[in-house]
């Protein structure tokens, strides 16, 4: 096989990846934002729910969790779920939804005092308070982190092949099998590299962005 | 009556008394000075004022008319008490007495009926219902507030800073036919609400410019000094028009220079008539500026009186002991 036909393979694998990658941000970003909300609640059985299922996701591998999602309703209810693709989907949505939600809690549990104190005189209900005041500023304190975890969630993508979805290193491992060459599978550094050196670009300018005020 | 009467105000945080009734009078215009050593809570007192904390008792009085009352402390057998005295006299004011009826709960930090002892943190002592909090909301406008560290919003410049609580404000006078309006171009409701924002800007600017930064419309809070940012929080704090503004150590964060700044401010909004409850460890400005004097030691007030009074002749011991020790500091710096 040629340099150019492994090229064109890999990028058609490509697809997976950066899909899944788009997808899972779209889904766990909100969804982040509500596990979150529960885990802070004080409303004290939803947040020990909530505190339940931050240490199962926390606590298993995610390859554990895509294999759960994909075999287990057909093993409970007799649906398995035919679309592996969702199947992956899922898992890697509720999984950083979590890790996402923790560093929201974060960043929100960082804000000084005298911030919702001065809402507070200055006659701001709870909902002015957050929308105007806390979370704008969170955002600034929370870019690093969700960039780290962003850019970790480029090389997890990796872990679809579990359930056989063909992403980039399935498909350079089958060329290395098949045409008994072993360098494609070296050459997927370079895709995840791309991507990454994208992303690291796209958080520099943000950060920069944002740094108009210090806090 | 006085303008603004404080009677009977008593803060326990858990088993620690940390107001133990006090009671004050102030006539409109005055300013007054809270003073006295770390731990005699001053802080407590006009956070309390503030209604930042829910006294467990105490009787306020603002213009004439009984603006909050409460009284759920619990008697020696353990129970909230129900001493509803004047109860009659204020029924379509705030009224917070009789506990459950108003919805006050209090969080019994011990002896509890369970028998158990129950963990309060300092903040929860006298919880209280939405209604009732959304009426010590609207009262709390009528009080100022400047701390001692500032807690401006760093992500909004000055401008920004002043105009949000009064543009919340304006919104919050609308109906709710109106709110829907105001987001249709053209309407009525969207022109004049475009008008008095443009008030809200020009008071702004006057008020920046007062308190002499009318230069620094644009610039955000990290590009100021401390003096200057505490300029900027007296500015805020006023473009609600309270009143009675109060600081909270206003110049304790702050170098002996940018103290002045602040000070100068505080002495220019006096001769304006604004009525002000400042706790502060400047004796010297106290004594110079202050209409009355306040020297809190433990939980209650150890001496009032005119700064003469107080400073010039006091009666305590614990004032004479305090006040000497003051000027041992300033000699040794």
């Amino acid at each position: 096989m040629t340099f150019w036909e492994v090229t064109v393979e890999l990028l058609n694998a490509s697809k997976y990846t950066v899909g899944l990658f788009f997808l899972t941000l779209l889904l766990a970003i909100p969804l982040g934002m509500v596990v979150c909300a529960c885990a802070m609640t004080k409303f004290k059985p939803i947040k020990y729910i909530t505190g339940t299922f931050i240490w199962i996701i926390r606590g298993t591998p995610l390859m554990l969790q895509i294999i759960v999602v994909f075999y287990v309703p057909g093993l409970l209810f007799g649906t398995p779920i035919k679309n592996r693709f969702l199947a992956a989907l899922i898992a890697f949505a509720i999984n950083y939804a979590v890790y996402f939600a923790e560093i929201y809690r974060g960043g929100i549990s960082a804000m000084p005092l005298g911030q919702y104190e001065a809402c507070k005189v200055l006659g701001m209900n709870k909902a002015q308070t957050n929308s105007l005041v806390i979370f704008p500023q969170v955002v600034k304190k929370i870019t690093p982190a969700m960039s780290n975890e962003i850019i970790t969630l480029v090389k997890d993508t990796s872990l679809a092949n579990v359930i056989g979805i063909m992403e980039i290193i399935v498909t350079a491992k089958s060329i290395v099998s098949t045409h008994a060459i072993i360098w494609p599978i070296f050459y997927t550094g370079v895709f995840y590299l791309a991507m990454v050196g994208v992303l690291t670009v796209f958080f520099k300018w943000l950060e920069k962005r944002m740094n108009y005020y210090r806090a | 009556m006085a303008f603004y009467s404080v009677k009977n105000v008593y803060k326990n945080f858990g088993s620690n008394n940390v107001l133990k009734g006090i009671d004050f009078d102030l006539e409109k215009g005055q300013v007054l000075a809270i003073i006295g050593s770390s731990g005699s809570g001053k802080t407590t007192l006009l956070r309390c004022i503030n209604f930042l904390e829910i006294p467990n008792k105490a009787d306020i009085y603002l213009a004439e008319e009984n603006i909050f009352s409460i009284d759920s402390r619990p008697t020696p057998n353990g129970n909230v008490s129900n001493n509803a005295a004047n109860k009659d006299e204020c029924i379509d004011n705030l009224q917070l007495n009789n506990s459950k009826e108003s919805g006050i709960e209090l969080v019994k930090s011990e002896d509890s009926l369970l028998g158990k002892k129950k963990k309060t943190t300092a903040r929860d002592t006298v919880k209280l219902d939405a209604k009732t909090r959304g009426k010590i909301a609207a009262q709390r406008l009528k009080f100022g507030m400047v701390f001692q560290s500032f807690n401006l919003f760093p992500h909004y410049n000055v401008k920004k800073n002043l105009v949000l609580a009064a543009r919340l404000k304006y919104d919050k006078s609308l109906s709710e036919k109106e709110r829907i309006q105001r987001y249709i171009v053209g309407s009525d409701v969207r022109n004049k609400r475009k008008a008095a924002f443009e008030e809200i800007n020009k008071r702004a600017e006057t008020l920046l410019q007062r308190v002499g930064l009318g230069d620094k419309f644009k610039a955000y809070p990290c590009e100021l000094s401390g003096g200057q940012q505490q300029r900027v929080a007296i500015a805020r704090a006023l473009i609600l028009q309270p009143e009675i503004l109060c600081f909270d150590e206003p110049t304790s964060a702050l170098d002996p220079e940018l103290t002045r700044e602040v000070l100068k401010v505080i002495k220019d909004l006096k001769k304006d008539g604004h009525t002000m409850i400042i706790v502060t460890h400047e004796m010297e400005f106290a004594r110079k500026v202050a209409d009355k004097v306040i020297f809190m030691a433990d939980g209650i007030i150890e001496e009032q009186g005119s700064p003469d009074e107080v400073f010039g002749n006091p009666q305590s011991e614990k004032t004479k002991a305090f006040l000497q020790e003051s000027e041992k500091r300033i000699d040794e710096d």
